[in-house]
């Protein structure tokens, strides 16, 4: 590839980082829905753009997909503090942030992007053709790879009710209260998502983006109700200078990070949270640390590093909303655009992680004197008009629906990993080779 | 006596490896402590990293990015002979080099699905499977276009460096052109 060329897209990919860099401001916005707005704009003027290679654009959205792993979980993190009268778990980041030290977490977490990033340089470009070897070794067993994950997911779930109740009966049903309605929540996501691949409403002009209402109702506008309700007070940061990491912690949080990113790039409907889940288990990663930078190591290595296997000549695994986006106007062909692609990936996740440091401080500025109730308001009040610009209102009927099932596990204490059935059951069932009779016994075909 | 311990460092105040002022991780006065009794961070800094020395770090990975796009600069495609163009590399990446022996150009209904077709033949041939040096090379409108402009559109008797999308099955090879950079003519003087 040309130098001027390689200049031009290093210079669109910095440009998407820095986009993704005020996206990123918005609490709750994914990745996914930036692309959405951008490609709408990209489809509105495609003849502006029909005179220019396309290579430029995918390095705008390179720069975009990087810049916001690193940087779009950073304002939930400071503007969505956990409040544990409805909440049952409290992850080791908001704990963190209880404790004055939210900076902290950001930094942990961007060393696990930082490992990633330098995996994805290290691995990718040398050892990337036995991608191709795995997807068609693991490709027939798909259906039962997804089917055991989602056994993972009902077995894992566990009673939480600390067994205060007068009588033995009222003790069992208080345990199982929340187990029943952790599978209550399978079950409704699962019907949701049989219905959006089968018999979807959105309309077809938005067709590639029919799973953003469904995602901004299930996880985004929960978070920001219940952070709405939420009644607790963010205290003052500390901004660390240095962070206390050991080897050790860097080594098991970031290969247990790598092992789900890779595990979710090789089976569909697979995304970071239980991908996460069962490397943790299988890498018996301990404590709040590794628990940090496992989870920015894994989230890097789901969105990014799954992107690069689209690039990689040979492989073209087409896997997460930012390759299909792409796919839409490039098809990536030679080792030149896929080095050129992993460079930029590398080089400008390197600059995200110097960015991430001040971005946190930024960060910590604002929710000390903007309360965080009105950037959350802020944030719902985007995003709802969002799902409506993209996808109509048959858009927001969805996200209507998706919302009240969201907000399930939140007033019943059970995990919102379940909700992931909106994924898990239709993948697994398609992939199977019932779907669509599955589909048909319920009256969606 | 043993006092409560991480990584071997004692809770309370201690001689060596000792932070002076705020814990560094929660910022809440500790007295000297090497484990903070607010959010037990060790204060020992050999247990610490820096922020700088993680963009120290940070550079390194940059360079290692700088490293692969330079390296992007010098790759290119080997040349295969058409003659070894085969099934089994249907949807790969080909480059072929050869004589534009035709030219041919459909004109469609709608300016876009227009497509532009020229043969290249290096003389080559594959004595085990049959294969002659020649195969279709498809230029769709856009790229065709964009083509003109540059003013690289291949005619006959030129000498063509061609790029493109191996499509091959049962009877037919064809190599699809995606984008105008793929194509380098050297003239031949055709017409």
């Amino acid at each position: 590839m040309e130098p001027m060329m390689i200049l031009a897209c290093l210079g669109m990919a910095l440009s998407g980082a820095v986009i993704a860099a005020a996206a990123s401001l918005i609490p709750g916005l994914h990745i996914y829905n930036v692309i959405a707005i951008t490609m709408t704009i990209l489809f509105a003027v495609e003849h502006f753009f029909a005179g220019l290679d396309p290579m430029l654009m995918t390095s705008f959205l390179i720069g975009l997909v990087v810049g916001f792993s690193f940087l779009f979980t950073i304002t939930s993190q400071y503007f969505q503090p956990c409040d544990d009268s409805y909440r049952y778990i409290m992850l080791p980041h908001e704990k963190f942030l209880f404790e004055g030290r939210a900076h902290e977490a950001v930094v942990l977490a961007s060393i696990g992007s930082l490992v990633a990033i330098f995996a994805i340089g290290i691995i990718f470009p040398f050892f990337g053709q036995y991608a191709a070897v795995i997807r068609s070794l693991v490709r027939p067993h798909l259906y039962w790879i997804i089917g055991s994950v989602i056994v993972f997911l009902l077995m894992t779930e566990w009673p939480k009710d600390p067994g205060t109740g007068p009588t033995p009966l009222k003790r069992m049903l208080d345990g199982w209260g929340s187990i029943l309605m952790g599978y209550f929540c399978f079950g409704m996501a699962g019907l949701l998502g049989i219905f959006i691949f089968h018999r979807t409403i959105i309309p077809v002009e938005s067709s590639f983006q029919s799973l953003m209402p469904v995602f901004v109702g299930l996880f985004a506008i929960p978070s920001q109700v219940l952070t709405l309700l939420a009644t607790v007070g963010v205290p003052r940061q500390h901004i660390a200078k240095s962070v206390e990491v050991s080897g050790e912690d860097v080594i098991r949080g970031g290969a247990s990070g790598i092992l789900a990113g890779m595990v979710s790039a090789f089976t569909p409907s697979l995304t970071p949270g239980p991908a996460m889940l069962l490397s943790g288990h299988a890498t018996v990663t301990g404590g709040d640390r590794q628990f940090i930078i496992g989870g920015g190591s894994g989230r890097v290595m789901y969105y990014v590093g799954t992107l690069l296997f689209f690039f990689m000549p040979g492989v073209f695994l087409r896997r997460g909303g930012a390759a299909i986006n792409i796919s839409l106007f490039f098809t990536p062909e030679t080792w030149a655009q896929f080095l050129t692609i992993a460079g930029l990936i590398v080089l400008v996740g390197a600059l995200a992680f110097v960015g991430s440091l001040g971005y946190s401080r930024l960060a910590s500025a604002i929710v000390s004197r903007v309360p965080y109730k009105w950037l959350s308001l802020g944030g719902m009040a985007i995003m709802v008009g969002l799902v409506g610009w993209v996808t109509s209102w048959q858009g927001l009927i969805i996200m209507l629906v998706s919302t009240c099932i969201g907000m399930v596990p939140n007033l019943w204490h059970t995990r919102r990993i379940s909700l992931l059935a909106v994924l898990l059951v239709p993948m697994f069932l398609n992939m199977w080779g019932y779907g669509a009779d599955v589909a048909r016994w319920l009256g969606f075909l | 006596m043993k006092t409560d311990t991480v990584r071997g460092a004692g809770a309370m105040p201690a001689a060596g490896g000792r932070a002076e002022g705020p814990c560094p991780s929660c910022g809440q006065a500790i007295e000297g402590a090497v484990v903070c009794p607010y959010c037990c961070s060790s204060t020992n800094p050999s247990w610490r990293i820096t922020e700088k020395s993680l963009v120290g770090w940070a550079g390194l990975v940059a360079l290692l990015g700088i490293g692969l796009l330079a390296w992007s600069g010098f790759v290119e495609t080997p040349v295969t002979p058409v003659a070894r163009l085969e099934n089994k590399g249907a949807f790969l990446h080909f480059r072929i080099q050869g004589k534009v022996t035709k030219t041919s150009y459909f004109k469609a209904r709608y300016r876009d699905a227009d497509v532009f077709s020229f043969w290249v033949d290096d003389g080559s041939q594959d004595e085990a499977t049959g294969q002659t040096g020649t195969v279709k090379v498809k230029v769709d409108g856009p790229v065709y276009r964009r083509l003109q402009d540059a003013g690289k559109v291949p005619r006959e008797g030129d000498l063509a460096d061609v790029e493109g999308t191996l499509y091959a099955g049962d009877g037919f090879r064809l190599l699809s052109v995606n984008t105008p950079e793929m194509v380098r003519l050297t003239p031949g003087g055709g017409k």
